[in-house]
């Protein structure tokens, strides 16, 4: 077979347990566990290793969207920091990691607490390959904090429902070395040349990194796809036959009582609260009366799609417009993007249920383009509006709303004129998260109509919304009531000045400040903020390199609720220090990158 | 600790202590609306309840009397279902008659926080079975044609396993 090895083809094979041996003998083990007949057994095919060639989407990135350095696509071609261990610029950086993100104020706190995700996956990215094969293995270079993949999703070609769990698992405690993430992978026999690695950082000391994946399997060719065909066929005759067993069973002569029939329509709506929506769909089939009740508007208040985005399409979309009369939250995150009809299914939804919605969360969904902020304009009760990642509109009209509580637009095309004109209209508004919005170009004003309009402001993250002066900054001083303010990489023209005195003046109820990148900051600059803000509980000083040991000091003894100090690439201060401080301060994570070699021939 | 007396449907009494009885709010009520605090001679009747369950309702509240009052506000209401007690739990295993028996009578006397405990029991029950498995488990008719059996179960099918 005459296939171009491409430059993202690692000739050799993977040197785990990869070679045919080793293969065959795991095969035959799942083979009885699961029952699946192995192509391999029955045809020879070719193996191919191959590296990522595509990012598709991602929810997480650490830097603006040109920027080549922890960018999602360095996940792609072959590894080229490991084995070596630590913060390098050349891999996959997530933004996230331990409790901090969860904890803050700002923090969309979940909608369906009865259909969690029992794995919480955080984060995703999805990436393509060039061939698709009959995965049999995949391996993720690990190469900083790892242990934060919980699910590997695999897309096969088989239309409807053709996400995959290929892996999934809690999420691990490792050693501070860089790892093959190498899990056992679901069997399939299917073709897949996308897959989609879900974290959960919630446990990590600092940042995760991934330097590549490999997806390895068997090539399609002429014979295997004939074999798929036939595969397929006896899948679907084998169907009904799971349906007679059940019609078999007949209950043993004693007639049990149905307990449930006695119970009061509202007790059956409290124990069916409970319930996750896959059960309540399994339910509505049970009997008239519980398809009646699976069907009550009360029980679809607060909806929660996000963990289902692999089957939500708009046929689905359809179907809970019915049940959703009484709406007041919507969570579609993640959902829609495989299914281009999913816009007007939502368009319609929302016009027909925006009358009580107050919640809304959209964050990666592709299909919010003007049109759809158009709708979302009108849902005028809403309180909380998320459109993190949703970098398809421009035309804002959001200022429509006025009784917005929080406001998240990271990674959106805002506007200067349209964000001002929004905090105009929305005096309420206690949380702004902005980060990574290159299309603010003049922060300095932004930050002026907060301090004049919406006075009630908590938090404030414009993380890398880099066009903020130490004149805006100042500004934040009439904000007394900011708790969270995350200005991680905005002051990269100016000098600091006295901006940071004002903060210090002005904010005292300040918990968490990130100042990541603030060069020009010194210790008399910083000392101000240390001295008056005694709540805080986060400082992130990252990049900050005139810093001193001193200073530091002084806010891990001054600042008593001090968690987190965050000193990496301080570069002034030396490393056997923060080794001690480690010591003398066990309560306090203080992260610093490091970098640790590792020759390999 | 003033006390009162309940009386359940099959004429069996119980002394409580009166802070306990107020637990449930239909007691509470009862008591106010009729005046009846400091008279130890009056009965509380409570024909929906039968001595069995009455007993179990009372130790129930006996060993939750100092929980914190639950919180009225309907929208953070706790929706999980994997935070029962292990005490609630042990309380619980009982059979399905005396479950659901306990059930109504929560719900009658409006005890919030049994009937919570006692639906959430019932909800786990339920999770993640199949319509078949849980019409076996409860004992529930399908009364559903063939025709109409295929539908629902058309419209529902979205988020079962391929």
């Amino acid at each position: 077979m005459a296939y171009q090895f491409m430059k993202n083809i690692k000739p050799e094979k993977l040197n785990l347990d990869t070679n045919q041996a080793g293969f065959s003998e795991l095969f035959v083990k799942s083979k009885d566990k699961h029952g699946v007949i192995l192509l391999e057994d029955v045809v020879k095919m070719d193996l191919l290793d191959q590296y990522a060639e595509n990012v598709i989407e991602y929810t997480s990135r650490f830097n603006c969207a040109n920027s080549l350095s922890y960018a999602p696509a360095n996940i792609t071609g072959k590894y080229v920091v490991y084995p070596s261990y630590g913060d390098f610029p050349d891999a996959y950086f997530l933004r996230s990691y331990g409790k901090w993100w969860v904890e803050r104020a700002a923090y969309q706190k979940e909608y369906m607490l009865q259909d969690l995700d029992p794995l919480s996956a955080e984060d995703y990215i999805t990436i393509q390959f060039e061939i698709a094969v009959i995965p049999r293995d995949i391996c993720i270079y690990e190469i900083y904090n790892p242990g934060a993949i919980v699910r590997i999703w695999g897309k096969t070609n088989t239309g409807d429902k053709s996400w995959v769990v290929l892996w999934e698992g809690q999420p691990q405690i490792c050693l501070d070395v860089s790892r093959k993430f190498h899990p056992q992978i679901k069997i399939i026999n299917n073709l897949v040349n996308t897959i989609r690695l879900e974290f959960n950082q919630s446990h990590l000391k600092y940042h995760t990194s991934i330097d590549a994946v490999v997806l390895g399997g068997y090539i399609q060719s002429e014979l295997v796809n004939e074999i798929l065909n036939v595969q397929l066929k006896v899948e679907k005759n084998q169907k009904p036959i799971q349906k007679q067993e059940q019609i078999n069973e007949v209950s043993d002569g004693k007639v049990s009582p149905d307990y449930f029939s006695d119970l009061p329509y509202e007790v059956v709506i409290h124990i069916f609260q409970y319930l996750d929506l896959k059960s309540l769909f399994l339910c509505a089939q049970v009997n008239k009366r519980w398809y009646e009740i699976c069907n009550d508007p009360a029980l679809y208040q607060n909806l929660s799609l996000k963990r289902y985005w692999h089957i939500v399409n708009s046929e689905v979309l359809k179907t809970f417009e019915s049940k959703c009369k009484n709406i007041k939250k919507l969570d579609l995150s993640w959902c829609g993007n495989e299914d281009p009809t999913f816009k007007v299914a939502f368009t319609s939804f929302l016009s027909a249920r925006c009358k009580n919605l107050t919640h809304l969360s959209l964050g990666n969904c592709h299909f919010v383009k003007n049109e759809v902020i158009q709708f979302i304009s009108q849902c005028n009760e809403l309180i909380d509006l998320r459109l993190k990642n949703t970098p398809h509109w421009r035309i804002s009209r959001l200022d429509c709303l006025n009784k917005l509580v929080s406001l998240d637009l990271t990674s959106s095309l805002i506007q200067d004129n349209d964000l001002i004109q929004i905090l105009k209209s929305n005096p309420n508004l206690k949380h702004l998260i902005i980060d990574l919005c290159e299309d603010l170009r003049r922060l300095d004003h932004v930050v002026e109509a907060a301090a004049q309009y919406t006075k009630k402001l908590e938090t404030w993250s414009s993380w890398k919304s880099p066009s903020l002066s130490f004149e805006g900054a100042k500004h934040f001083g009439a904000l007394e009531n900011l708790t969270d303010l995350d200005l991680g990489w905005c002051l990269l023209t100016t000098h600091p000045i006295d901006s940071l005195t004002k903060i210090a003046e002005g904010c005292k109820k300040l918990k968490r400040l990130i100042l990541s990148e603030w060069r020009g900051v010194n210790d008399s600059l910083l000392l101000p903020i240390i001295l008056n803000c005694s709540d805080l509980e986060q400082l992130d000083l990252l990049g900050i390199r005139s810093l001193s040991a001193e200073v530091c000091e002084t806010a891990l003894v001054t600042l008593k609720k001090l968690r987190l100090l965050d000193i990496s690439f301080c570069t002034r201060i030396d490393q056997t220090q923060v080794e001690l401080w480690r010591e003398r301060f066990p309560h306090i994570n203080i992260p610093r990158s490091c970098q640790f070699l590792v020759n390999y021939l | 600790m003033s006390k009162i007396k309940l009386q359940s449907s099959d004429g069996e009494t119980f002394e409580v202590e009166i802070e306990i009885a107020k637990c449930s709010v239909t007691i509470k009520t009862m008591l106010e609306d009729l005046g009846m605090d400091e008279d130890e001679e009056e009965v509380v009747p409570l024909p929906n309840v039968n001595s069995a369950i009455l007993r179990k309702v009372i130790q129930w509240a006996t060993y939750h009397k100092d929980d914190p009052p639950p919180p009225e506000d309907d929208e953070n209401k706790e929706k999980r279902t994997d935070d029962i007690s292990s005490w609630d739990a042990d309380f619980l295993k009982v059979d399905q008659g005396t479950l659901f028996e306990l059930i109504l009578a929560a719900n009658y006397l409006d005890i919030k926080g049994l009937l919570d405990v006692t639906c959430k029991t019932v909800a786990n029950m339920i999770k993640g079975k199949a319509p078949e498995e849980i019409r076996k488990t409860f004992n529930i008719k399908n009364d559903f044609t063939a025709s109409e059996e295929e539908q629902v179960r058309k419209e529902n099918e979205w988020c079962e396993e391929k």
